[in-house]
């Protein structure tokens, strides 16, 4: 076959692709893909290499739940959720939610172990609400400092927008509402200051006996049980899937939620087997298949430090007392909202001001594409990637496999080896520059 | 030449707004003493001895500014600028929003407001809000106006051999051709189906990468001795930078301009960088008005407070000076702001404001009127918060008496 017919079938191999369903017809495919969207959505990272290789070898009975189940004891798990419920909470030091660095840290700490001894929903929320003391000492006594407005009414909007999800786009007129109407129950939380530099204490000044945060408590596991139980499920199909989980869903899930006694991993166990969850990549604007979602601004900058071996420094010389976080942190792992970078920016990480779930940005703008195209940064990151003696001493068919692996959790397809080792000279570093700049890779699919 | 009727017609048409905005942001606050309200009758110990010197509208500026006191007709001083914040954070915040941090709500900056008001009559590639090179630390410059609204950050830097503005120029130094073969091959390197959204933002973003507006940027176009007008100098260079973006359309250009927080030994660090500065606003003045810029084009530049009149002599110290926002002075130009003014009086010291306090929603209140948005007006935005552009002006008000 000449140059032209192969190069003609190439392209003919490339427009099949329009249909998805062929890009997914072997099972070493969709094993792929399920392993990829798994580590994505249960632990905020890619796989490895090593991870997408053992995983679509392995024979094993029930791989897919065996690998959820590994998935969601891991402290990644615990890491990357907590993140999810640091947004919800507001947990940042400075304006306008104004923590405090060491309040920030105790706090993020208390929120992580709910996470990973996945804590039931009513007990956490309990604890929150009922946190008295020190900010520093009690870690849960920020729940009630974690708010813009330190008044009745900002207090009942926060515990709200934690509490109460109300799944509409028009959220915010709702919890205007919600505001007023349980503003009493906040309305004798008081703080005052210790000589411990940036110390608060939170307590009950004197008034009467069911306006407090626990008689609230009460209500949530009374008359508003319904709303409140509903909010993690909400949560979990907007972060899994994109929106507000609908009626069918709502009740299914519900289900799953109450007999694992209102915690998340029997939820989410329910949720992964799921045929939903399972379905191959939606074809955007039709309502089929599984929904795309740009990768959070954290989950995208730990993957290209995971790819290329770069590392950040994450620091904050404002407010005092400065932070250093420790080198090589990752991104799901910075736990002041308050600490962050241009690339976080950038990518739509939330800004925790408000606790709304559409604070997070996973929006795709030029901007965002501007800096994967072009960014100088990213350009000397995929250099010394390429540089690294592992990686060097592959013959080229093997780095093609092993750039595709790093990037896209699968192998090339004959029709991807041909273009990147036969048809054009393209250096290693331009490859890894092409995978980056794909869909595939920005987004989980 | 014209009949007296047709300059009256003239005059009383209204004027048109300014199109765009170059705010020069002296990061860390500049020394009001030392800039444009110096005080050379005082004491040794607010002054270290130094002059002033008069400037060809007639009024004193600090003798390191040699350059701008000779085209003084074509900017105002604002002497009297005031508020209660001497922290760096709460400062910028006012100054950069009008608004007081706290409350709850996340306020744009003024370049974001700007951006978004004036989108509609812009119709390039590039962003309608830039910051040249870096961005301003941890306060969101959108706040609730959403991403569409988000400055482009530059990097890079002017004044080195190649502007690299960081997602802009490749790295690399790729061809127009070899630019084309990737973005073309990167077309076929994608297994799943084409998404509207991302396409779009893709095309976006090549048009910029490949499109004039990456000329921009590109300062070598300039000839030599343009670029030596302006000075060989980061900030010199950043403002070169800013009238190409303001001559590309752009309608919102902030330099962020660092290293005024002179704590410590402030004549000795900051003689050289005034100098700089002196250079650098005299030459975009006067180039922006050789080229007829200056009329639609506003030049705003101040810090987020001045600095303490009395020179603090004590260890670690040593003859510096620490944050001052009682009374601090700005620079305003162009745009419909009249030239060769001065507003406001401060006392023999700088240490009080003694006639006309300007507070900081009037003072970003004003520019806003004179590029044609009403402070007073409802600010869109994506929250459906009901909130007026700037909060109301003050008793004594914006700076009509420098509107042109």
């Amino acid at each position: 076959m000449g140059g032209a017919a192969a190069f003609a079938l190439v392209q003919d191999a490339f427009a099949a692709r329009a249909a998805d369903v062929h890009a997914y017809s072997s099972t070493q495919a969709r094993d792929a893909l399920m392993c990829r969207r798994l580590h994505l959505d249960i632990c905020g990272r890619l796989p490895t290499r090593e991870e997408v290789e053992a995983y679509i070898a392995s024979r094993v009975s029930r791989k897919q739940e065996k690998l959820v189940d590994s998935l969601l004891a891991s402290k990644e798990y615990a890491d990357y959720w907590a993140m999810r419920y640091c947004d919800f909470l507001r947990v940042k030091s400075e304006f306008p939610i104004n923590l405090w660095p060491n309040a920030v840290y105790v706090y993020h700490r208390r929120i992580r172990a709910a996470v990973a001894n996945d804590e039931p929903w009513n007990d956490f929320a309990r604890a929150l609400l009922y946190g008295r003391g020190s900010n520093f000492r009690v870690p849960e006594s920020n729940f009630l400092r974690a708010t813009a407005r330190r008044t009745p009414e900002g207090l009942a909007e926060a515990a709200s927008i934690s509490f109460l999800l109300y799944p509409s786009e028009n959220s915010t007129r709702k919890y205007e509402e919600y505001s007023k109407k349980y503003a009493n129950y906040f309305s004798r939380v008081a703080w005052k200051s210790t000589r411990e530099w940036k110390e608060e204490l939170v307590y009950l000044k004197d008034g009467p006996a069911d306006a407090t945060p626990e008689a609230f408590m009460a209500e949530l596991e009374g008359p508003l049980s319904k709303t409140f139980y509903a909010t993690p499920v909400h949560r979990v199909h907007w972060w899994l899937f994109g929106t507000y989980a609908p009626t069918g869903t709502l009740n299914d899930w519900m289900g799953a939620f109450r007999s694992g006694g209102w915690r998340l991993k029997p939820l989410l166990r329910h949720v992964f087997a799921s045929s939903a969850y399972r379905a191959l990549p939606a074809t955007p604007g039709k309502k089929n298949g599984f929904p795309a979602r740009r990768l959070d601004a954290e989950v995208l900058d730990d993957a290209i430090c995971d790819i290329t071996g770069a590392v950040r420094a994450f620091e904050s010389i404002a407010p005092e007392p400065f932070s250093f976080l420790p080198p090589k942190r990752r991104s799901i792992l910075v736990e002041d909202g308050s600490i962050t970078s241009a690339f976080l920016l950038l990518f739509g990480r939330p800004p925790r001001d408000s606790g709304l779930l559409e604070e997070r940005n996973n929006a795709i703008t030029a901007k965002q594409r501007l800096y994967l195209y072009n960014s100088g940064k990213l350009w000397d990151e995929l250099g010394a990637m390429v540089k690294e003696e592992r990686f060097a001493k592959l013959d080229p068919r093997e780095q093609v496999k092993d750039l595709y692996l790093r990037f896209l959790s699968r192998p090339p397809d004959q029709a991807e080896y041909f273009l990147f080792t036969k048809k054009e000279d393209v250096s290693p570093r331009d490859i890894a520059w092409h995978l980056l700049n794909t869909r595939e890779f920005i987004y989980r699919i | 030449m014209s009949t007296p009727a047709q300059t009256k017609a003239v005059a009383s048409a209204p004027r048109k707004p300014a199109q765009h905005v170059i705010e020069i942001w002296q990061w860390g606050g500049p020394c009001q003493l030392e800039t444009f309200d110096p005080k050379p009758d005082a004491p040794h110990d607010y002054n270290n001895g130094l002059k002033s010197i008069k400037t060809n509208a007639g009024f004193y500026v600090h003798e390191w500014l040699p350059q701008l006191a000779q085209c003084a007709d074509l900017y105002s001083v604002v002497r009297t600028l005031t508020h209660p914040f001497p922290g760096h954070e709460k400062a910028t915040y006012i100054m950069q929003t009008g608004r007081q941090a706290g409350g709850g709500v996340t306020y744009p900056a003024l370049g974001a407001i700007v951006a978004s008001m004036k989108k509609k009559d812009y119709e390039g590639d590039l962003p309608p809000f830039v910051i040249l090179t870096q961005a301003k630390g941890r306060f969101s410059e959108v706040g609730f106006l959403g991403d569409a609204y988000a400055p482009l950050v530059t990097g890079g830097d002017p004044n080195a051999a190649k502007f690299i503005v960081d997602g802009i120029v490749p790295p690399g130094g790729l061809t127009k051709e070899q630019l084309a073969a990737r973005f073309a091959r990167c077309e076929r390197v994608n297994r799943v189906a084409v998404d509207p959204e991302f396409e779009a933002a893709g095309a976006a973003a090549r048009r910029i990468i490949e499109g004039p507006a990456a000329e921009t940027f590109d300062l070598s176009r300039e000839d030599k001795a343009m670029r030596e007008r302006y000075g060989r100098t980061r900030i010199g260079q950043q403002l070169l930078a800013a009238r190409r973006l303001v001559e590309y359309g752009v309608p919102y250009v902030s330099i962020n301009y660092s290293g005024w927080d002179s704590h410590k030994k402030h004549f000795e660090t900051m003689k050289r960088p005034t100098h700089e500065m002196d250079q650098a606003v005299s030459a975009l003045l006067t180039d922006l008005r050789d080229k007829n810029l200056l009329d639609k084009t506003i030049v705003w530049m101040c810090g987020e407070f001045g600095r303490v009149p009395k020179i603090d002599r004590q260890a670690p110290w040593n003859g510096g000076r620490n944050h001052f926002p009682r009374c601090f002075s700005a620079l305003v130009a162009g745009g419909g702001f009249k030239g060769g003014q001065v507003v406001g009086k401060s006392d023999e010291t700088t240490d009080n404001v003694k006639d006309r306090p300007v507070t900081p929603v009037d003072f970003l209140g004003s520019i806003c009127e004179l590029a044609g948005i009403d402070p007073d007006d409802r600010l869109p935005n994506p929250k459906g918060f009901k909130l007026n552009v700037m909060p109301p002006a003050s008793e004594i008000g914006r700076l009509k008496e420098i509107y042109a």
